[in-house]
């Protein structure tokens, strides 16, 4: 795959750059149990990363955290932008189950 | 037959279908030539980082079996006798197979992917194993240095990087280390290196070559395909490599025609030009883009201003590469032999990519049927729609991607798009911009359109020499 410097939708960039710049020393959309967030995005690229933490374990580059929280927000967010153009509950994934053997 | 020795550079540059012509009139020896070949590969291929394996006792069978076959009034057609590498992806029968990354490097398979088969079959001589991006760049490295061969050098300036994944391939086909190769793409990584390295390169139609063999990145991405020194090159090795296979379900049998049969009276090409995909690129870009506009303009009808579909290409691309990568490659990620990745962001990149939530995965793979509906209507209308490859030339081998030309980027996302939807397109070289590194134009097109697209490029490359120029390499 080659890494692609082509925009994808700018406003989709303008975010992710807006994400890239943000502190991430700590988990910033970390809640209490009966707060809404403040910041969905970001606090489920918190909690994902702890899931990551705790579904690799030790060997999670731990040194890296920051980089895998920020890498994280992004897919959440690209995630957001794919709820656009609007999909019909007919609409199905682009694969097909096939019941017999190939 | 002549021996090496008497093999000159111009047969060593010359395209497959000259090559084809002394060795079917007996003007030259498959032997020797892969000899040539095999001499370069060892001196030049480790200036080039282009190489992982030089398979010489293999490729000395395969030619002097089509030195006998030929001599027997048994010739196969254009491909016979003709060295080629294949990117190290493609499994090879007791020969390493390493994807490029260190926790592979020992990595070997009792068996041949079909397209390796089917060149054998053609009469081709298999050189080498051909460099690449470690794991095809699946965790999203960001610099050319991604790979336990070290960084991929383009011929035409060996401080900047041969482009990826197929770094090998493009290096190794624009310094004739090999007559052709096989690069693979999963989004851009036949056509960067294509475009970096000055050579022409095809991504077929999703399903047109078999896959098996090759390592999987992205199950519904994966594609395999020719990188030659001209388009016309390109159009024999996929007629060579073409077709269904039993072994990937995904392979289909569409037939396909190279060249392409043409009416007498056949209309002339429609080609359209993507509005703003030469507005926020390298200003030599934007000139050689317009010069090629140019050519074309003799042959085909112009339609500039072309809109391109607004839809969510690169997150669904993005969500779709993590999630199916994560899977593909699990083993890897869950052993933490992770950390023994040359990039520091494939050390730690399928971690988050494991982290994709199904359901936006499956919202990817169903924004793929609307897109796929979208760019059909467009290209329904053309036999090809251009742009520049790439934005830039090839960034400089000490730069991370994001810092070399900060503040150019590219025009609309066709390369990612084109990949969603499964669409051919071709990267041939129209120019040289920054440090007298090459550019690119790229024709794309409807699916399994790649005959027309070969026909239009071969068109230009009648008219222009671009491919004809040869890098300034080794150095003096």
């Amino acid at each position: 795959m080659s890494t692609s410097h082509d925009p994808t939708r700018r406003e989709f960039t303008r975010n992710l750059a807006i994400l890239v710049a943000a502190p991430l020393l700590a988990p910033s959309g970390a809640i209490a149990a009966d707060e809404k967030p403040a910041d969905p995005v970001a606090a489920t690229a918190d909690a994902l990363t702890e899931a990551a933490r705790a579904r690799f374990g030790n060997i999670l580059p731990e040194e890296h955290l920051n980089k895998i929280r920020e890498s994280i927000r992004g897919k959440v967010l690209s995630g957001q932008f794919m709820k656009k153009p609007k999909l019909q509950n007919g609409d199905e994934p682009a694969f097909s189950f096939r019941a017999d053997l190939p | 037959m002549p021996d090496k020795e008497a093999v000159s550079e111009d047969i060593l540059y010359a395209s497959i279908r000259e090559q084809a012509k002394l060795i079917g009139d007996k003007k030259l020896s498959p032997v020797a030539l892969t000899e040539a070949y095999l001499d370069r590969l060892e001196k030049l291929g480790p200036k080039l980082g282009a190489v992982v394996t030089i398979t010489q006792d293999l490729a000395r069978k395969e030619a002097a079996q089509a030195e006998k076959e030929i001599k027997d009034g048994k010739y196969k057609g254009p491909l016979h006798g003709i060295p080629y590498g294949v990117k190290d992806l493609l499994a090879t029968d007791g020969i390493p197979t390493t994807w490029g990354a260190e926790p592979y490097k020992d990595q070997v398979f009792d068996y041949d992917a079909t397209v390796v088969k089917k060149l054998r079959e053609a009469g081709a001589v298999l050189v080498a194993k051909l460099a690449m991006v470690e794991i095809a760049g699946g965790f999203g490295y960001n610099n050319a240095d991604a790979s336990f061969t070290g960084p991929g050098r383009t011929p035409w300036n060996l401080d900047n990087w041969s482009g990826g994944s197929s770094s090998g391939p493009g290096a190794a086909t624009a310094a004739a280390l090999v007559s052709f190769s096989i690069g693979s793409e999963t989004s851009g990584s036949i056509i960067t290196p294509a475009a970096y390295c000055g050579v022409s390169g095809l991504r077929p139609t999703y399903g047109r070559v078999s896959r098996h063999g090759a390592m999987a990145l992205c199950w519904t991405l994966d594609k395999l395909g020719p990188m030659c020194r001209c388009a016309d090159d390109c159009g024999l090795v996929l007629a060579a490599i073409a077709g269904a296979d039993p072994l990937d379900p995904t392979a289909v049998g569409k037939p396909f025609t190279y060249p392409e049969p043409m009416m007498e009276d056949a209309p002339k090409f429609k080609i359209g030009v993507l509005k703003g995909s030469a507005t926020n690129v390298q200003a030599e870009v934007r000139k050689n883009f317009e010069a090629s506009l140019k050519v074309l303009g003799k042959f085909a009808d112009i339609e500039e201003d072309v809109a391109f579909p607004n839809m969510p290409w690169g997150p669904v691309i993005s969500t779709i590469v993590n999630a199916e990568g994560a899977s593909a490659l699990r083993d890897l990620i869950e052993s933490g032999d992770c950390k023994k990745l040359k990039s520091v962001s494939d050390q730690w990149g399928g971690y988050a990519a494991s982290m994709v939530l199904a359901v936006d995965y499956l919202q990817a793979m169903r924004q793929r049927g609307p897109m796929k509906k979208a760019l059909d209507e467009l290209y329904s209308r053309y036999d090809a729609l251009v742009a520049p490859s790439r934005g830039t030339v090839a960034s400089p081998i000490d730069k991370d991607f994001d810092k070399a030309y900060p503040g150019v980027g590219g025009g609309p996302p066709v390369i990612p798009a084109g990949n969603l939807v499964g669409q051919p397109a071709l990267s041939v070289p129209n120019g040289f911009g920054e440090n007298d590194l090459p550019t690119g134009i790229q024709f794309t097109g409807r699916v399994w359109s790649e005959a027309r697209l070969l026909s239009i490029a071969h068109a230009y490359q009648q008219a222009t020499e671009h491919h004809k120029k040869r890098p300034p390499f080794p150095p003096p």
